[in-house]
């Protein structure tokens, strides 16, 4: 892989649309990183969702390290109600089968459609109401 | 010996140096060219391929996410779920 970008643009263009149709299809927000952080994956993972501030509870974080082949979907507070350990980790299976064959865009957005598949949930109303 | 034809193979009509460079040399070297770009040219339009197990040299990036470099200060957050993965 040379130097340089890890996409090309259309690549990160059917990411970006992934990441809005799951958002619309879950009312979650999702962001995908992608690099080779020295050090521990998760802890990076929980530094990324701390960067989003107020949306960290209802946000899905995806860190992929191609470099040593790991992966991390980190979910914030309100997110893990919608979307548990298991159903992340069903998300994972259907990005790590494509990242194994080589296909890391298409893996994303399979992974990315597998989650909020599963975190399909009702639209809360009147949740901002005072009781 | 004088009068004796000359035998063996050749050319019925005499080539010049321009028509044996074009034949020779430039034909074949626009057919390469030609089969070159019709084996790159769906690489090249997809875009870089990721081989596992090889070395990630790309930068970093972060799609759907915030500033990298404020992230790097940003606090962890302990609270909700996930998983981890290899492949």
């Amino acid at each position: 892989m040379p130097a340089g970008e890890a996409f090309s643009a259309g690549q990160v263009d059917a990411i970006e649309r992934a990441i809005s149709h799951a958002r619309a299809e879950s009312d979650l927000t999702y962001s995908v990183f992608v690099g080779a952080p020295d050090g521990d994956l998760r802890e990076q993972g929980r530094q990324l969702l701390g960067a989003l501030g107020g949306d960290a509870d209802h946000s899905v974080v995806v860190v992929i390290d191609p470099a040593h082949r790991r992966l991390e979907i980190l979910t914030g507070a309100t997110a893990a109600r919608y979307l548990d350990d298991r159903a992340t980790a069903l998300g994972a299976m259907s990005m790590t089968s494509s990242f194994a064959a080589g296909d890391l865009a298409g893996g994303i957005v399979a992974g990315l459609h597998t989650l909020s598949e599963h975190a399909r949930h009702p639209r809360t109303l009147h949740s901002g109401l005072a009781e | 010996m004088a009068g004796r034809e000359r035998s063996g193979f050749g050319y019925r009509d005499a080539m010049s140096p321009a028509e044996i460079l074009g034949w020779f040399v430039l034909l074949p070297f626009a057919l390469y060219v030609l089969v070159s770009l019709l084996v790159y040219t769906p690489s090249w339009v997809r875009g870089p391929k990721y081989r596992p197990g090889l070395s990630w040299w790309a930068e970093p990036v972060w799609i759907g996410g915030t500033d990298l470099d404020a992230a790097a200060l940003a606090e962890p957050v302990r609270e909700g779920g996930g998983c981890s993965a290899r492949w």
